[in-house]
């Protein structure tokens, strides 16, 4: 309600695009071995999106996720139809109707042997998704339009020091008080970390 | 002892024969059960308990985190595929809105009555806001979303 014609807003034929034509229990069943498959795609259209706040200007990468998921998706009913088709009638009529994986554990594992033996794809470990994962992309930064500050992407590998061991502690006797190395004293609020 | 012809014969309540049985005064102890099957039941049970409930608290959080963890794998597709949508959905707004209030004088597109709502300068939304959305809806479209958050109707 609130867009002039000043506003530049995207036609309709730069917003066609194919459909992911799959339900949320197909989706919720193929999520990790999608992610992992467009990981790439996902990470890029992230970035931008984080960036550039805006959701015209990362159309394109959109668009290469929705494609890259629907080619996951013909890929599955191409080789392994059966094993994913249990695997998400099962979660649809799961109890409690959450979806949740607790009840369908054996459909999920023949589902995953499948996918590592015809689609070599394999699903990483459990925490691997909940964990920061860095991405670089070789989209040039974008400027900053709500003057946050520095938008400014972090390298993909960070160099982080050793921590120092207890000996070094003896050099710095202003570092004794609070942080500790090595004796830490979680159940001590220390609130002068130095004088 | 003049008078008397008879004497009185009376019973006196006297101990039976053999005397009384001896009274028993030692101690009696009542009927126990012993104690240390149940102490040593219950502190196997705390460490056996102990160590079960630590692996199945891991297996709680575990699936836990895979429901979390799956609708976090989705988000690009459901974001890349909900951003288009709401694209359309406010070209055909305005489109519509231009349709609308072609005849009223001093209306302008997007602004009350040239009146602008972001005044410095031009501001796009990256979140969809549900008066952007449907905004120009039926009621009863719109009360379809009414648990969206800054909603009156």
């Amino acid at each position: 309600m609130s867009f002039t014609h000043d506003l530049k807003l995207p036609t309709y034929e730069e917003l066609e695009c194919p459909v992911v034509n799959v339900s949320s229990a197909a989706l919720r069943a193929g999520s990790f071995h999608l992610a992992k498959y467009c990981d790439l795609q996902f990470k890029e259209f992230m970035l931008c999106r984080q960036e550039e706040q805006d959701p015209r200007k990362c159309l394109n990468e959109s668009k290469d996720v929705t494609l890259c998921s629907i080619d996951f998706f013909r890929r599955v009913r191409d080789t392994c139809n059966d094993t994913f088709t249990t695997f998400w009638t099962c979660l649809d009529n799961a109890r409690e109707g959450e979806m949740s994986f607790n009840y369908c554990k054996q459909e999920q594992r023949a589902f995953e042997q499948c996918a590592k033996d015809k689609m070599n794809l394999e699903r990483p470990e459990a925490g691997y998704f909940s964990m920061v994962r860095m991405h670089d992309s070789k989209r040039p930064i974008p400027s900053d339009p709500f003057r946050i500050g520095s938008v400014d992407r972090h390298p993909p590998k960070l160099d982080i020091p050793n921590p120092p061991s207890i000996s070094q502690a003896n050099e710095y006797p202003e570092a004794k008080l609070g942080m500790k190395f090595g004796q830490r004293k979680p159940w001590m609020f220390e609130s002068k970390l130095w004088d | 002892m003049t008078g008397f012809s008879k004497v009185a014969v009376f019973r006196q309540d006297m101990p039976p024969r053999g005397g009384y049985s001896p009274i028993p005064w030692a101690r009696v102890p009542s009927r126990r059960i012993p104690l240390w099957p149940f102490v040593s039941l219950w502190f196997a049970s705390n460490i056996f308990g102990y160590f079960y409930h630590m692996s199945e608290k891991r297996e709680y959080w575990k699936n836990e985190m895979e429901m979390d963890e799956s609708r976090s794998c989705v988000e690009p597709l459901i974001l890349a595929e909900q951003d288009r949508i709401v694209l359309r959905q406010y070209r055909a707004n305005r489109d519509e809105e231009t349709k609308l209030m072609k005849d009223v004088p001093d209306w302008e597109v997007g602004t009350w009555f040239g009146e602008k709502v972001f005044k410095s300068r031009t501001y796009f939304p990256d979140r969809p806001h549900v008066l952007d959305y449907y905004g120009l809806a039926r009621p009863s479209t719109q009360r379809l979303d009414i648990n969206a958050s800054q909603w009156q109707i």
